[in-house]
């Protein structure tokens, strides 16, 4: 079968390519890391372009579509997530676009319990994580639709945390053209809901940008341009610590994860190109479509309803 | 126009510095190995064909069919080239962990203490990760 084709057919269910053996066989293996190179070169400019992290686009397209098995999906979702994230870090640091001072905290809290994530999410059934996994993606589409950044959330009395480690600053806006002075607040409740998307990215192999982002910009005041680059090196810290865990279990197979990270690596640098002449709604819109398909068919996999 | 803007802190600077050498080693690392792998160079421990009979498996099962190590056992089978394809990864996942040593150095000389022991424990929590005292290796 010619890679192409085979790269064309994998995004159609009815192939039959989800973990069946036969069918896979039959298949050489060289099409599989051409077909993901190709899959996730693509979910990279799309992922760009719509605002998302590649990870939460790559777990359940190919755990959905592709043949293999949800762990090591998991675990290519979160180095995946942790090459992009470690790739974009130096500009932002350098730019002052990321808060190294307000991700200390974040992070530690993320970190723990990424690893808890990760243990329970290889410990439980495979169909009771893709289940769970197609009711999260359901619902970050509704966060996607009913979240909406503020660039200046405005300035608030700091907490008491926030004070004590410092977490405030300025950063040079250059679409503003001006310095943005920002405090964060809300640090305890902010701690609360970084340790919730922990849990979540270790147990689901996905990025969390999706949940980084709207938790510094709406819960604790941060601008959003800080938001988004910050949430970069937050990723960069919760997915290393989950990371370990799946190479511990042995849950990371280098044929997967390689051409998806090297694909989605050079698709986000696409795409970021595309970013200032592409039509971001629609594309945004399509992300939507595609998460919303992806969400379902994980759901409808994990339930035995559509194997 | 640059001497208008507001500083950046020097640890982040730093941070910026290390994460962007290890980073792009441990890129050109991952793709190396699997250049090796896939070129067929250097023999590996599961034959690329055999492949597709274990990818579908869940990963315990995966590991016992075919006879695979976990936790950090790929280092003693690392001259075969799917095993070699661990270096770049394990590199790539001590990138943060070198990256928040520099830092904890810089906090320390400044007396940030408070920040200086949130980096520490973060090193902690990464550091158990990786070693599979945490449930990790079998």
């Amino acid at each position: 079968m010619p890679p192409i084709f085979a790269a064309l057919c994998l995004i159609v269910p009815d192939m039959a390519f989800a973990a069946d053996v036969p069918v896979v066989a039959a298949t050489p293996w060289w099409v599989w890391p051409i077909a993901l190179f190709t899959v996730t070169f693509l979910l990279g400019v799309v992922a760009v372009l719509g605002g998302v992290g590649g990870g939460v686009l790559f777990v359940p397209i190919v755990s959905g579509f592709f043949p293999f098995h949800l762990d090591f999906v998991r675990g290519a979702g979160l180095l995946l997530a942790l090459c992009g994230a470690l790739a974009a870090g130096p500009s932002l640091l350098r730019s002052g676009m990321a808060s190294v001072r307000l991700a200390l905290p974040l992070a530690l809290v993320g970190s723990i319990t990424s690893i808890f994530g990760a243990l329970l999410g290889l410990a439980l059934p495979a169909n009771v994580v893709q289940t769970a996994l197609g009711a999260v993606i359901l619902a970050i589409v509704i966060l996607m639709l009913r979240t909406k950044g503020r660039d200046a959330p405005g300035t608030s009395s700091p907490d008491a945390i926030a004070t004590a480690l410092q977490m405030h600053g300025v950063y040079h806006d250059p679409a503003l053209g001006r310095d943005i002075e920002w405090q964060a607040r809300n640090t305890l409740a902010g701690l609360g809901t970084f340790a919730v998307i922990g849990l979540l990215a270790g147990m689901f192999g996905l990025g969390a940008g999706w949940a980084n982002v709207p938790a510094l910009n709406l819960l604790m005041g941060v601008p959003l341009k800080l938001a988004a680059g910050t949430s970069s090196f937050l990723l960069s810290v919760i997915d290393t610590s989950a990371a370990w865990i799946y190479l511990n279990h042995g849950a990371m197979l280098p044929l997967l994860v390689v051409p998806s990270c090297v694909g989605i690596m050079l698709g986000a640098r696409i795409g970021a190109r595309l970013l200032r002449v592409a039509p971001t709604q629609i594309v945004r819109r399509t992300v939507i479509v595609l998460l919303v398909f992806a969400g379902t068919r994980a759901l409808l996999k994990g339930l035995g309803l559509w194997t | 126009m640059d001497l208008k803007r507001p500083p950046v802190p020097e640890e982040q600077l730093r941070y910026a510095d290390w994460l962007d050498a290890g980073t792009k080693i441990g890129l050109a690392l991952l793709v190396a190995t699997f250049a090796v792998y896939a070129s067929g160079l250097v023999p590996p421990q599961i034959p690329l064909s055999e492949l597709p009979r274990f990818w579908a498996l869940p990963v315990n099962r995966y590991l016992a069919s075919a006879g695979l190590p976990s936790g950090w056992g790929w280092l003693k089978l690392a001259g075969r080239a799917d095993m070699m394809n661990f270096i770049g990864i394990a590199f790539l996942s001590m990138v943060t962990i070198a990256c928040y040593a520099r830092l904890a150095v810089t906090l320390l000389r400044r007396g940030d203490t408070a920040c200086a022991l949130i980096v520490l424990a973060e090193i902690g929590v990464l550091a158990i990760a990786a070693s599979g005292l945490a449930g990790g290796a079998h």
